[in-house]
């Protein structure tokens, strides 16, 4: 079948890509946001399936990047006048080093996974906290983009085109992930997510492989915030820098599949809906923060009924993310 | 040209597994490490293979001195080991498994994935290749361990007890491959129990006691030691 031409793989994404660009062509305009935020959920989860699943390290540090990411460039385009897109790369660039700062304490030694999850999370505070102090001290109404239709800055008045936008950059991430499962990169990190110490006696260079992973997908993460920051033109502290983004990544691909290739996708369009749904309750119900508890409780759910999660209903994969 | 064990000393807090113990271990020989349980054998491969620094003592491969080296990097320049506590990557199969050690020479795929099928061959596991590891008997996971071991083409090899628990006919099998790799050029350590096995393929036996070299010399030379014999036979007072 597909195994004989590896190759074929690769059209899989290409193939959902115009799926959804197919699909969004019937889809009534008030849904354009929830299909943005499909793709931004998909999206970073599939960065941090990279961290979390094939690496098995809980990162609880990527719905931060996201945000720097998103305040960043909004920042930059606003005051200065740098293009979003070139504000998105000095973005990643600052992201990425707080990454591997991150990594350099956390994979020098050998550290346990609590203390790497509670280190994750202690930088993710910190960068949330500075960012809303920044907040406080300059920009206390937030940052607000133009609107105006500027396609070059990811501004559009059809809002289906972030969309469009967002679902390339799920393709190349799936892409990546193909890529990686089937060479030799991923085979280090499935080893280290398997026994540390047996990856070592087999060559593998446990730190150099997770600092790359840990800089790599938070650069790759804050991509979407620079989407996001086009596609939202308010950018608050609250919002983009809301530890909220860290638990949807956490519930979409516990949901969907930890360490599977299309856990993300199905997770984010599962968890995607069910936001839709809860936002469409009265008023009422729908206040007092009934959507974390619900995200909440599908994790605990899929915890203990599917462990492989809805895709892991539907095929055993044969690559390196058996679980 | 050699792995050579320089003074080697390795203290576990208050325990001296390993004092001041030399060995030197040339390409293509095969070199049988023996001693009651405890005497500090698995911690010899410990140091060898860097999983532990020595506490002192120098370890040098083929003259360069790797006693600071991360096992990472003594991997890749030709030292492979297994462990006697086996460590399947569980949740993989068993030829990704392998083809984990193969990725260390062979960066593409399908070669790693060559070297690796080849290597399930030599330990009998090829037709598990698509298993996942976690439902390997312990019998098959210490193949696993020989495979992945062999797949990153070492220059010296060292086995934690992989043929504990095989019945005679597989350790022949077994045996046969030592040889053919010893053959090749490849220098082996042999940690072992069964004196069956030392005496047919060793050509060096070292005896280990307490941390401390006993004795060395050939299986014959052992064999009559009258300090080795009472080392087992006190070790076996102590137990029984
Ligand atoms: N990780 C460890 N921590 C503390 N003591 C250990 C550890 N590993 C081994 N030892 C002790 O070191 C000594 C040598 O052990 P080991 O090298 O495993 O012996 P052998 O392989 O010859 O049976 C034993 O007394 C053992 O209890
Ligand atoms: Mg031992």
């Amino acid at each position: 079948m597909l195994d004989h031409q590896p190759w074929l793989r690769y059209l899989q994404p290409v193939v959902l890509l115009i799926v959804a660009i197919l699909v969004a062509q019937v889809v009534p305009s008030r849904y354009a946001n929830a299909l943005v935020l499909f793709t931004l959920y998909a999206y970073i989860s599939i960065c941090w399936n990279f961290v979390g699943g094939l690496a098995g390290k809980l990162s609880l540090a990527h719905g931060a990047f996201f945000g720097l990411g998103a305040y960043i460039s909004a920042v930059l385009f606003v005051d200065l006048g740098v293009p979003l897109l070139v504000g998105g790369v000095i973005a990643a660039a600052v992201v990425a080093i707080f990454a591997w700062i991150m990594s350099a304490i956390a994979f020098r030694r050998r550290i346990g996974a609590l203390y790497f999850a509670l280190l994750t999370l202690a930088f993710a505070y910190v960068l949330l906290e500075l960012v809303r102090q920044y907040e406080i001290a300059y920009k206390l109404l937030g940052v607000h983009l133009p609107l105006v239709d500027d396609p070059l800055n990811l501004i559009f008045l059809n809002k289906f085109n972030s969309f469009y936008i967002g679902m390339v950059m799920v393709a190349i991430a799936l892409a990546v992930w193909i890529w990686v499962s089937r060479h030799r990169f991923g085979y280090m990190l499935a080893a280290i997510r398997e026994d540390e110490e047996a990856a070592k006696a087999l060559g593998v260079n446990v730190p150099s492989v997770l600092t790359v992973t840990m800089v790599a997908t938070a650069a790759a993460t804050s991509f979407a915030g620079v989407l996001a920051a086009g596609y939202l033109l308010s950018v608050e502290a609250n919002f983009v820098m809301s530890f909220e983004w860290m638990n949807i990544v956490l519930a979409v691909t516990l949901v969907g599949g930890l360490g599977r290739m299309y856990g993300p996708v199905v997770g984010a369009a599962f968890i995607t809906i069910i936001g839709e749904i809860v936002r469409s309750l009265p008023q009422s119900i729908a206040a007092g923060g009934i959507s974390t508890i619900v995200y909440g409780a599908l994790v605990l759910l899929a915890a203990t009924l599917l462990p492989s999660g809805i895709v892991g209903i539907a095929r055993r994969d044969r690559e390196l993310v058996v679980r | 040209m050699a792995l050579v064990a320089e003074k080697v000393s390795k203290r576990y807090s208050g325990l001296l597994a390993l004092d001041s113990v030399s060995l030197e271990l040339p390409p293509g020989r095969i070199l049988a490490l023996i001693g009651p349980n405890g005497a500090g054998k698995s911690t010899m491969f410990e140091v060898l293979s860097g999983m532990r620094k020595a506490d002192g003592g120098k370890v040098v491969l083929d003259g360069t001195d790797v006693t600071e080296l991360p096992p990472w990097q003594r991997c890749r320049l030709g030292i492979a080991r297994t462990f006697q506590v086996v460590r399947p990557l569980a949740a993989m199969t068993v030829l990704d498994n392998v083809k984990v050690g193969a990725f260390v020479r062979h960066h593409d795929a399908s070669e790693a994935e060559a070297v690796a099928r080849e290597a399930l061959e030599q330990v009998g596991l090829a037709d598990r290749a698509s298993q996942l590891a976690r439902s390997l008997t312990l019998l098959q996971r210490k193949q696993l361990e020989v495979a992945r071991a062999l797949a990153t083409q070492p220059r010296y090899l060292l086995l934690d007890e992989c043929f504990a628990g095989l019945r005679a006919a597989e350790q022949d099998v077994s045996m046969q491959l030592v040889r053919r790799l010893a053959d090749r050029g490849l220098g082996l350590i042999l940690v072992e129990h069964s004196m069956r096995i030392v005496m047919r393929l060793a050509e060096e036996v070292m005896v280990l006691h307490h941390g401390k070299k006993l004795a060395q010399g050939t299986p014959a030379q052992i064999a009559k030691n009258p300090d080795v014999r009472a080392a087992y036979l006190g070790a076996r007072d102590v137990v029984g």
